[in-house]
């Protein structure tokens, strides 16, 4: 289980998480819904360990299957199992999506044993010519261009074709727990409803079902995912909770 | 300390550039020298070379008037400061054996020590084309392939191409770098010693790059290298120089002039890798003069050093001549690169291109100073400069100094600069994908470097990795 509880985040001294919980169980999709500024991207940030959201200690509580994660860096937290898609997927100049993600693979390899790995703990030795094979499979099903693989990571590439990236990088990367911040804008209705059918199916070759968070403001994404457990943030603070309902309820009447 | 490890025990500083951190920073011990001639520099110190060297009346005038030029000369008043470079401290010439070594045996023992811990010598006898490797002033060792030699390619030590070839040496010696262009260029012009000479004659493609290993061995020692490189009409040559120099703790200077004539059609590629200890005061003049439709590539890495002040040019004095410069620099702590290029178009239908990328981190700083003059008769002539610097840290720092001068209308000129820094967001992008910081700035920089890196032949590709990799470690944060 993921368990956020009482979490506050301050940013420059002003704080913008005021005492957020949540619990997401492996197979659950959980969307959190929210006006502008009202926090969500925040959280998702604090959450992944960016060192400009700093959580509040000792009270905000942060598990990851009972394990407190507080204190690791972003790159202990992904090798832990836990993934961001992010809102803004930054550019990195020569070096290409394969290499990045080959590279991601090798990390979290070494990282603790994971459910969702089939193979012993020691060896990361990676095939590449199947792991390349692997990888133009699934970006064929994400709908990314294979040549996109072989061009360095996000830049000169359109709105859409980074948030499909996103989330082909988390279907490579196989994570736990997966924070998707506003993975839907950018993408026409067609990529939507692919990236929500990838989302809504994520299984890993062992069974097992990753623990997602869906950060939103529109419900069209919603609509296509039909989550379980939707929450509404507001000025930091989650104000309510449901089922979908509550996602069609906030189309029709906004955030009030 | 880490910005994205707030809990950590306290931690050293920072420790890239000390003396241990430099895979090349050994010394070995050559009391050997068949000649040392004194410290400091005088006429008669500069009589002196020309007199062992048993060269001719014009050489040893040439050297004189180059002496008279440096001693007149005011120390350039722009870039970095000079201000620490003691001439008078400095010897101006070492010879380590009597003879140019003819094969491996009859390399001292002490220097093939030397070698074998650079790694020479399995590396470049057996797989580079041409092998020159200096040791300090004279060239000890080489060995010219028997393919260069059916060619007609010239391939020597410049003290032995003078020696041979006379005639040629006095035609173009001094004739595109006089010994009145700057002062470091008439210090060379009056103490030079070594360098290669290159022929290559009419429409021979060389086909495997020349190489020479240039490396400074003793405490003061100067190195002034004189390097002419002649490819005559419909000729191709790649020259490449990679330069590595052992740690000492006074400031070694190292000057040298590189002239290069690229005739009617012919293509010279020159490339260098460049690691000087950091305490190495790196004084360079560099020019090509390209005829009618030739090219002239220069590839110009710079690493190390503690002031490298380096601007490749090319003249382009024929009708639709192409010139082009690649250059890296990478500075970190108490280091200062400034680098660049300059291009001349004299006529018509000529083109440049310069591509200037640079690192700075831990406080070093790096500059681009580049030069492109169009002159009246160069119409329809194009230059394209684009210089991007990569700043890792707050207190390092990067300047951009172009200059353009424009006698034509009739042509194109581009100038592209961009500075970024290594910022905390793709820090946090590549982290969250399980890589550690240091592992995600090592990234950025060689991604950064890449595209340079890729137009260096594979041996010194990955050289040049490796030097970077070691540069960064532990240097993001």
């Amino acid at each position: 289980m993921f368990k956020i509880d009482n979490i506050h985040v301050s940013v420059d001294n002003k704080e913008v998480v005021k005492g957020v919980a949540l619990e997401i169980r492996p197979g659950e999709i959980h969307a959190l819904m929210g006006p502008n500024g009202s926090g969500k991207s925040s959280l998702a940030m604090a959450l992944m360990g960016h060192p400009a959201y700093i959580l509040h200690t000792p009270y905000s509580i942060l598990q990851m299957d009972g394990k407190d994660i507080t204190d690791k860096t972003p790159d202990e937290r992904a090798r832990m199992g836990l993934f961001l898609a992010s809102q803004y997927p930054v550019g990195v100049e020569g070096v290409t999506v394969e290499q990045l993600l080959r590279r991601s693979v090798q990390e979290i390899l070494k990282g603790p044993a994971l459910p969702r790995q089939g193979r012993a703990l020691s060896d990361t030795r990676i095939d590449v010519l199947k792991f390349r094979k692997d990888l133009e499979k699934l970006a064929k099903k994400v709908g990314v261009k294979p040549e996109l693989l072989r061009r360095s990571i996000n830049v000169g590439f359109s709105g859409g074709e980074k948030k499909r990236l996103e989330v082909l990088q988390m279907l490579v990367l196989k994570p736990k727990y997966a924070i998707l911040d506003e993975t839907d804008s950018g993408l026409d209705v067609d990529a939507l409803k692919k990236v929500a059918e990838m989302v809504k199916t994520a299984k890993w070759p062992n069974g097992y079902k990753p623990g997602i968070l869906v950060i939103t403001h529109y419900t069209r994404l919603l609509k296509h995912l039909q989550p379980d457990n939707v929450h509404i943030i507001k000025d930091g603070r989650i104000v309510e909770t449901g089922g979908k309902q509550l996602a069609e309820r906030i189309e029709k009447e906004g955030y009030k | 300390m880490s910005r994205f490890a707030p809990i950590q025990p306290s931690q050293s500083p920072t420790k890239g550039l000390t003396d241990d951190s430099y895979r090349y920073g050994f010394h070995t011990s050559t009391d050997k020298y068949a000649y040392k001639s004194a410290k400091g520099l005088s006429s008669k110190v500069v009589e002196n070379i020309s007199f062992q060297k048993n060269e001719p009346a014009w050489m040893r005038k040439s050297r004189l008037t180059g002496y008279r030029v440096f001693k007149d000369k005011q120390m350039p008043s722009w870039g970095a400061d000079l201000s620490a470079i003691d001439f008078d401290n400095l010897y101006y010439y070492l010879k380590p054996t009597d003879k140019e070594g003819k094969s491996w045996d009859d390399v001292p023992v002490e220097i093939k020590n030397t070698f074998d811990k650079l790694g020479i010598p399995d590396a470049e006898r057996q797989a580079l084309a041409g092998v020159k490797a200096q040791f300090d002033s004279e060239v000890i060792y080489g060995s010219i392939k028997k393919m260069l030699a059916d060619k007609g390619v010239v391939f020597l030590g410049m003290d032995e191409g003078l020696k041979k070839y006379p005639d040629l040496v006095k035609q173009y010696f001094g004739s595109l770098i006089p010994a009145g262009d700057n002062k470091f260029a008439a210090l060379n012009t009056a103490v030079w010693s070594g360098g290669s000479f290159v022929y290559v004659p009419k429409n021979v493609d060389v086909g495997l790059p020349l190489q020479a290993y240039f490396r400074i061995n003793s405490p003061n020692a100067g190195q002034f290298e004189r390097t002419l490189i002649i490819a005559d009409e419909g000729s191709k040559v790649h020259y490449v120089e990679g330069c590595t120099a052992p740690a000492f703790s006074d400031g070694s200077l190292h000057s040298a002039v590189v002239e290069i004539f690229v005739k009617k059609g012919a293509t010279v590629q020159y490339t260098t890798v460049q690691n000087w200890y950091k305490n190495v005061y790196n004084m360079v003049t560099k020019r090509a003069r390209v005829e009618e439709a030739g090219r002239m590539v220069w590839t110009d890495f710079n690493m190390g050093s503690k002031v490298t002040m380096k601007y490749p040019g090319f003249i382009l004095a024929g009708k639709g001549a192409v010139g082009e410069t690649l250059s890296m620099a990478m500075a970190g702590a108490g280091q200062q690169l400034d680098t660049g290029s300059k291009a001349i178009h004299l006529a018509p239908y000529t083109s440049s291109t310069i591509i200037s990328k640079s690192i700075s981190k831990g406080g070093g700083r790096t500059s681009y100073r580049g030069m492109v003059s169009i002159g009246p008769k160069a119409h329809h002539s194009k230059s394209k400069v684009v210089c991007d610097a990569l700043i890792l840290d707050p207190q390092s720092r990067s300047d951009t100094y172009p200059t353009n001068k424009v006698f034509n209308s009739d042509v194109t000129l581009e100038h592209e600069a961009s500075v970024s820094r290594i910022g905390e967001e793709q820090l946090f992008y590549l982290m969250s994908r399980g890589i550690s910081e240091n592992e995600a700035g090592k990234m950025i920089v060689q991604g950064f470097a890449d595209p340079l890196i890729k137009k260096l032949p594979m041996e010194y590709a990955v050289e040049m990795n490796r030097l970077i990799d070691m540069e960064m470690q532990g240097s993001v944060g």
